[in-house]
């Protein structure tokens, strides 16, 4: 009785399902769209879509996930694949999905104008749409601005035990280190590493934010995160968070030389893309100035045109000299960076 | 035996009928070996991948961080299957087999956190007791202290994994041992008593190894699951087998040899539970047909004090500590987070946790059901490999549904367009159906283990007697077997759809556009370091949990209250 | 000689409802004990009582000569010393037959316990089944194996819960002639819980006749046959029927099979009354000049079992050689030879 009702029941409810979510694809393939997968979140991207759909006309899917994932599911969608935009958190992955063949170049002159070159792919296929830096962040009670220069000093023996930093699986790590690795060559990011290992007050863990907390409870005295936490937990409106935040300080190292290390968060167009021109538009649209302001702010990044100013919290922080090096050039290391923190048990 | 009987229907019923028979079992064989074969595809595309070139980040791996991966994989299931062990046998023997005061509501409320997904009571518990967390900044305030002056648990470690994991996993060794202690023969506890053993050798020496398939049914989803881990292990900086995977494919770019990490996994698994099961093969455990009203031990005193005590700490513990946690964050955030969007992604959670629990249940009966007519190897190998899928990555799993389902999604276009001018696009791969697919891959072992635990409990004879009053083989199981199996089958459902609820990475990868659950909104917020933002839907997959555990709990108590 | 068990007014009940009220039996050492009854008549409750299984309500229970179970008094099952055979056998599924029957035997070392676990199973006739697991035996088989396990600690008394009921008939009478040797030989005290009054002739030394909670009717099995002090006793204990008789003034009584001259039923006289009559009392005389006619037979092998019809509609039953060969309607004539009276209060 029991199951016989519930195989009816299933049928009818497969049946439906189907349908449903044939229908739920089927937008996908109607004329005036534009198909979005994001590895940025829903929250910090979906805005800026509905603007682009109410001032087009033009309606966006999203989809989001992580990027590695989304690009294998355009891989194994291949010249099918309903995906028009792709859209990314770090340069590794722009570069990877270069790499694997699922962009397409694009000429537009708006993007070539607005964006700085080593900000986007030098063959046209993707483009950096806002800049995090990966900072230094100290308790400013037991630690001198004056003792900070640069990232290589961290390996000192000095800041045994008063370093934290999260976890090497993190992307921002890895490309931190990947911008070592392209500037100054494996022998010497691997002597970094191994004097720099040592020096974390604690096996790495948690986010971001958990460091700048272990900071402000004296669990460690600096932290290397990136700059758009701290602001997030500035504006989170909880008073710990917002506690802690005021017990720190932000500095940018690497000022007298390459700079502080950045990475991007950018857009592609998707070789097989169906609505090219939608796609185009699209992130044109998000270059724009107004979106590049929203985009960048929402997230407390800095904009990728230089024009563009950062938000007043951003400016509170004063200006820094950003690494130059490019932002491809850290994709294609990434995995050789990973490896030589695995090779000095950075966990 | 066997040929006896078979040469006696032969002779009773003609050779017509008998081919006939025949005809109907072949049917049976193939479609169960299909229908295994399908839900095991992806296991196998993973699998594949072993056959495939190895990268030279192979030697990379063994030089560095792989006997890590392994230590710490092995610690973290040690840990977990004693610790569920523990929490999950005590509880389900104090509630099933001793009566004290609050014993009904116990009975219920310990199946709560198993809506609880572990990443997020990882998150609650750090905000409570990390280093910058309120309890030990309030003891730094009180004594004084700094750091490095005082002792104190660190809960982002491999040890604070495993309680976050045990905590929320012991329900389902709670949930099948209980079945199994209330089924128990009486008697057996009984004669133990009579020979001279105490109610505690009388527990780890008769009721312990008799309730054993479903400990072992019980700890081996248990410890599936807490291999499969990612959220937690990632988020306490311990690196486990699963983080090993997900660093090679997103650190390194090495698909491929994330996939044959995952093989590995999965082969350990497997041979793991091989040897579980070669170790009681000799063993029968139903016991007749003979069923009493149990008699409950009566607790009084300190003893039904301590009782409610333990229950009420891992309550506690698991629930209530957690869940206010997340109340208080969602307190000063669901105005920002409950909109008309959230009614859809509340809406759509739930729907898609409903049709997939009755999905997997179906498969697995009809599985469980083929391997008891057909317990031959093939049949044994195929179902078993197509219950892998929980013990592997929820992402890996995705993976290996994409590919299959993009590769005949783009087959099937080329054919209609070459033959018809109509291409087709992509039919299955990005739409709800390749997402169900996944979900019965990736929990099938939760309902086949529940349902065969259950068939394991009903005796062939019952089967035979059946089977010679002319029911068919499906008639058997219609009339026979569910009807007695109807508990068994609600936990299967029920279990199913708490763990659809919380399914992240799976759902992450497969969905549709503009298709969001509960889980992936919690865990893009949370992801963010947006923990209190992440609340309000975390808290909405706990409630949505409520649901199934309180008709569970009508299911489980029914007809086990009225003795007399 | 003392008794070796004793049960004093012993009483259990389940809520309101009163399983065994005021019950008192006892057994010498080394004696068979039978408590039979209907099924529901509390005698499985009383069994569970003396096991330490059920507390009592009222009265005691002691075991050679010390109190085993009082009001508020329970000693525990595994401190009685007292031996159980379940009704399902209750043979624990993931032991084999050795251990099995080892499993009472903790106090034992090794050597000990090995050596009387063969002993055990040689006893039973099991010698070569250790290592067998009790699904892969037979019902006869585990049946022994669950005796050779309560008998293994030695105990005081084996108390047996309708321990043949699940065996076919044929194997139930042999069984237990075999089990009552069994236990007479190693002077066992026993006491054994049956519905089927067959095993209870073939196995009891004592039989106390329950029924609705209280003791109907103590004695040896030759008394509760042909002494039976009620009609339910009668009715329960033997073939026969209990006829409804008008007993006359002078103490002799009339029922339709020629008047009895004796004045047997002096306290009924005048009355009316219940007669026990059983199938040996009617006997098959050719010459009688009383015939009856045949209601139903039976066949029996060397006799039949005919069903009687008497003059006023009552029924009684009679043995007769099976050469009489009266069909059903026919007349069979008959006398009527009563050893023992045995008069009731009319029902």
């Amino acid at each position: 009785m029991l199951t016989a009702f519930f195989a009816r029941r299933a049928r009818h409810l497969l049946i439906a399902l189907v349908l449903v979510s044939l229908s739920l694809v089927a937008p996908a393939f109607a004329a005036d769209t534009v198909n979005v997968y994001s590895a940025r979140k829903e929250a910090l991207i979906k805005p800026l879509l509905d603007r682009f759909s109410a001032e087009t006309g033009v309606t966006v899917n999203l989809v989001t996930g992580k990027g590695d994932a989304l690009l294998t599911r355009l891989q194994a969608e291949g010249r099918n694949s309903p995906a028009d935009v792709l859209i990314t958190t770090d340069a590794g992955r722009l570069y990877r999905a270069q790499e694997a063949g699922v962009l397409q170049a694009v000429e537009s002159d708006t993007l070539l104008r607005e964006v700085p070159a080593h900000l986007r792919s030098p063959q046209n296929q993707w483009f950096g749409l806002s800049v995090r830096a990966r900072a230094i962040v100290y308790a400013t009670d037991r630690v001198n601005a004056s003792e900070l220069s640069t990232y290589e000093d961290l390996a000192d023996p000095r800041w045994k035990g008063r370093i934290c930093i999260r976890s090497s699986s993190n992307i921002y790590n890895q490309s931190l280190v990947a911008g070592m690795l392209a500037t100054q060559g494996v022998a010497s990011t691997d002597a970094w590493l191994a004097a720099f290992v040592p020096n974390f007050a604690r096996p790495p863990q948690g986010g971001d934010r958990d460091q700048v907390l272990a900071v402000a409870a004296g669990q460690c005295d600096i932290a290397v995160v990136n700059s758009y936490y701290l602001g997030a937990m500035i504006t989170s409106g909880e008073p710990t968070q917002q506690a802690a935040a005021e017990q720190v300080a932000i500095f940018w190292p690497n000022q007298d030389g390459r700079g502080t290390h950045v990475n991007i968060s950018g857009a592609g167009v998707v070789g097989s893309s169906k609505n090219r021109a939608q796609a185009i538009a699209l992130i044109e649209f998000l270059a724009r100035d107004d979106s590049q302001q929203w985009y960048a702010e929402a997230n407390n990044e800095y904009p990728v045109r230089p024009d563009i100013a950062p938000s007043a919290l951003l400016q509170s922080w004063g200006e820094f000299k950003a690494d130059q090096v490019d932002a491809s050039e850290l994709g294609r290391v990434n995995s050789a960076a990973l490896m030589a923190m695995d090779r000095a048990r950075w966990k | 035996m066997e040929v006896e009987a078979t040469s006696i229907a032969v002779a009773v019923a003609g050779p017509t009928r008998w081919q006939r028979i025949a005809g109907t079992d072949t049917v049976w064989r193939l479609c169960l070996l299909l229908g295994a074969a399908l839900i095991a595809l992806p296991v196998v595309v993973v699998v594949a991948s072993l056959w495939q070139p190895y990268s030279p980040v192979w030697q990379h791996l063994l030089d560095t961080v792989l006997a890590d991966y392994v230590v710490n994989s092995l610690l973290l299931m040690a840990g977990v299957g004693l610790g569920t062990l523990v929490l999950g046998v005590s509880s389900a023997w104090l509630t099933a087999m001793c009566e004290f005061p609050g014993r009904r509501f116990f009975t219920w409320a310990l199946l709560l956190p198993m809506a609880m997904p572990a990443y997020i009571i990882a998150y609650t518990y750090t905000g409570l007791l990390d280093f910058a967390g309120p309890l030990q900044t309030a003891l730094r305030d009180t004594f004084g202290w700094r750091y490095g002056e005082y002792w104190f648990p660190e809960i982002r470690s491999l040890g604070g994994a495993i309680c976050m994991l045990s905590l929320v996993l012991y329900p389902y060794v709670y949930l099948l041992v209980r079945v199994a202690f209330t089924e128990q023969s009486t008697a057996l506890l009984e004669a133990s008593r009579s020979l001279g053993r105490g109610p505690w050798r009388t527990f780890f020496g008769v009721a312990l190894p008799v309730a054993r398939p479903a400990i072992a049914a019980g700890v081996s989803l248990v410890l599936m699951e807490a291999l499969a881990d990612y959220g937690t292990v990632d988020y306490f900086g311990v690196s486990t087998f699963t983080t090993g995977i997900f660093r090679t494919w997103y650190g390194l770019g090495e698909l491929t040899t994330a996939a044959q990490l995952a093989s590995l996994l999965l082969l350990f698994v497997f041979v793991l539970f091989a040897l579980e099961r070669l170790s009681r093969q000799r063993l029968r455990f139903h016991h007749g047909t003979v069923s009493k009203a149990i008699q409950r031990i009566p607790l009084r005193g300190w003893r039904a004090a301590g009782t409610c005590a333990w229950l009420a700490l891992i309550l506690l513990a698991a629930f209530v500590i957690p869940t206010t946690q997340l109340a208080l964050w969602a307190g000063t955030h669901w105005r920002s987070s409950v909109d008309a969007g959230f009614m859809t992604l509340v809406s759509n959670t739930f729907m898609l946790a409903a049709i997939a629990s009755l999905c997997c249940l179906a498969v697995a009966l009809f599985l469980a059901y083929g391997k008891r007519l057909f317990p031959d190897w093939l049949t044994v190998v195929a179902v078993r490999t197509a219950g892998m899928g929980y013990a592997v990555p929820g992402t890996v799993i995705a993976v290996g549904v994409l590919i299959p389902f993009a590769w005949l999604d783009n087959h099937i276009d080329l054919l209609m367009q070459e033959n018809f001018g109509m291409p087709t696009g992509l039919l299955l791969s990005g739409s709800l159906v390749a997402l169900l697919f996944a979900y019965v891959v990736r929990f099938l072992s939760v309902s086949l283990q529940t349902v065969e635990s259950g068939l394991s409990r009903i005796g062939s004879s019952l089967d035979e007697s059946a089977r010679s009053l002319g029911a068919s083989a499906g008639g058997v199981l219609r009339r026979v077997h569910l009807p007695i199996l109807r508990g068994s089958l609600l936990t299967a459902l029920l279990l199913v759809f708490v763990d659809v609820l919380k399914e992240l990475p799976a759902t992450l990868i497969l969905r549709p556009f503009n298709f969001n659950t509960l889980a992936v909104r919690a865990f893009e917020l949370a992801s963010d370091e947006r923990l209190a933002a992440a609340a309000t839907p975390a808290l909405a997959i706990v409630l949505i949990g409520l649901l199934p555990v309180i008709l569970l709990n009508r299911g489980m108590t029914a007809g086990e209250d009225g003795h007399g | 000689m003392a008794e070796h068990l004793k049960l004093r007014d012993v009483s259990v009940h389940y809520g309101a409802f009163t399983a065994a009220h005021n019950v008192s039996l006892s057994l010498q050492a080394g004696e068979i004990g039978c408590l039979l009854g209907p099924s529901g008549c509390g005698k499985t409750t009383l069994l569970r009582a003396i096991g330490g299984f059920e507390p009592l309500s009222a009265g005691e229970i002691s075991l050679q000569g010390s109190t085993i179970s009082g009001v508020g008094n329970t000693l525990p099952p595994e401190q009685r010393q007292v031996g159980m055979v379940f009704q399902d056998f209750a043979l624990f599924p993931h032991l084999d037959v050795g251990r099995n029957v080892a499993f009472g035997l903790s106090y034992m070392n090794r050597s000990q316990r090995a050596a009387r676990v063969s002993d055990m199973l040689e006893l039973v006739g099991l010698g070569q089944s250790g290592r067998a697991y009790p699904h892969e035996l037979s019902g006869g088989q585990q049946q022994r194996v669950a005796l050779a396990r309560a008998l293994a600690p030695k105990p005081r008394i084996v108390l047996l819960d309708e321990p043949f009921s699940g065996l076919d008939s044929e194997l139930r009478e042999q069984l237990a002639g075999e089990v009552r040797q069994l236990l007479q030989r190693n002077q066992m005290t026993a006491l054994l819980v049956t519905h089927d009054q067959h095993e209870a002739f073939a196995m009891a030394d004592q039989i106390t006749l329950i029924n609705g909670g209280t003791v109907v009717q103590s004695g040896t099995p030759d008394d509760l046959y042909h002494r039976p002090i009620d009609a339910f006793t009668a009715g329960f204990i033997g073939e026969g029927a209990v006829i409804a008789v008008q007993v006359n003034g002078d103490g002799t009584l009339d029922f339709g099979l020629g008047l009895l001259q004796a004045p047997v039923a002096a306290q009924y006289a005048g009355r009316s009354a219940g007669l026990l009559l059983r199938p040996t009392d009617i006997a098959y005389a050719a010459h009688s000049s009383v015939s009856l006619p045949v209601a139903a037979r039976a066949f029996r092998g060397a006799q039949y079992l005919y069903q009687l019809q008497l003059p006023d509609g009552q029924l009684i039953l009679c043995l007769a050689p099976v050469s009489t060969n009266v069909s059903v309607g026919g007349l069979l004539p008959v006398s009527c030879h009563l050893d023992a009276l045995s008069l009731f209060e009319p029902s």
